[in-house]
């Protein structure tokens, strides 16, 4: 009976927690990468119902991975605010390949299947530029060396859990110049 | 033995008929689902190898699908020209999902996976438009009722094939399809 009740405990922690951190889809958001030797977008989707997005068969070449997030999408929070205010702007754990960041009150993730790109290489580069209806955000900077699919999920996370996540001591401040692999 | 040497025939006809429709990928093609209401992208992306593109969970709406190819794709040929002269721009076999078009001297095959779309609507909206260095040509309007992925090939394929697709009778005129 013990052992029954811990293994309910354990279970009903478990959805807390990713309820918690679960996060939710970001309506509208652009998912792209876009082709630096061109300037061209190579692709560009948005995500499904659940935050999630794949691009297939992603040829050798060197991408931005950007997120286009409508202004829409950013309503006032006061008590968000309060909290996000001595954090910084974002971060990322490179062995997740998972980056954080923070727009006005509101956070967001984006996570993409580092381990299974093991011939590419991921720079993180963070910059949120403010534009007429949404705000364009460069995550990072991609040199493709075989054909892959990249498969990720972007979110919008509660301020607690971009707190959580920063935290945690994973993620370490954006914009260095080391690459993912 | 007779009956090897029929089946190694036949295994020779299906691979030489199976290379001779297969086509070429179109470099630098872009396949692109533009939402009817506001003409922004959807969702692009470019033909892979082989010509094939896939769209990940298309949620409901309306939709024109559209492809861009660059002019370096069609280059001049004169011996094509003179089998495309008399032929239609264009048409579309409506039970397989496919459609054929040419530009120029170059002809092109436009296939979705139509018969997984069930409860897709999709009517033929082809048209084709010269830009400073791509055409863009209007491909379909659908009207996705469920989430959805889609599927496709698009590839570029010989005059002769061509051809013989609108002469087999199950290519009707572009206009006629809707």
């Amino acid at each position: 009976m013990k052992y029954n009740i811990l293994i309910l405990v354990v279970i009903l922690f478990s959805t807390f927690i990713c309820t918690a951190r679960g996060g939710n889809k970001v309506n509208g958001a652009k998912i792209a990468l876009f082709n630096s030797s061109n300037q061209e977008y190579h692709a560009l989707n948005h995500t499904n119902e659940k935050g999630e997005f794949v691009f297939f068969d992603v040829p050798s070449g060197y991408y931005y991975l950007i997120i286009r997030i409508p202004k829409k999408v950013f309503v006032e929070n006061l008590e968000n605010r309060e909290i996000l205010k001595n954090l910084t702007d974002g971060g990322c754990d490179k062995s997740e390949g998972q980056m954080i960041f923070k727009i006005k009150d509101h956070c967001f993730s984006y996570k993409i299947n580092c381990e299974d790109l093991i011939k590419s290489k991921f720079t993180p580069c963070l910059e949120i530029t403010e534009e007429k209806d949404e705000y364009y955000v460069s995550i990072a900077y991609a040199e493709i060396i075989e054909t892959v699919t990249i498969i990720g999920v972007f979110k919008n996370i509660s301020t607690k859990s971009f707190k959580q996540y920063l935290e945690s001591g994973k993620y370490s401040l954006c914009n260095e110049d080391d690459p993912i692999r | 033995m007779k009956i090897n040497a029929l089946i190694s025939t036949a295994l020779l006809f299906l691979a030489v008929t199976s290379y001779l429709f297969a086509g070429n990928k179109v470099d630098g093609a872009k396949i692109i689902i533009l939402q009817t209401n506001n003409q922004d992208p959807y969702a692009l992306d470019h033909t892979n190898e082989n010509g094939e593109f896939t769209f990940f969970d298309i949620p409901p709406g309306d939709y024109q699908l559209t492809i861009q190819i660059p002019k370096s794709a069609i280059v001049e040929d004169i011996e094509e020209r003179k089998i495309l002269k008399n032929l239609l721009d264009g048409g579309c076999d409506k039970s397989k999902g496919r459609m054929v078009f040419k530009i120029k001297e170059a002809c092109f095959a436009y296939d979705i996976n139509c018969e997984d779309l069930k409860k897709s609507k999709f009517a033929p909206f082809f048209k084709i438009t010269e830009q400073d260095s791509e055409y863009i040509i209007s491909i379909a309007k659908a009207e996705i009722a469920e989430t959805t992925i889609i599927k496709g090939l698009l590839q570029k394929i010989t005059a002769t094939n061509y051809k013989k697709c609108l002469e087999s009778g199950k290519f009707q005129l572009i206009p006629e399809c809707d």
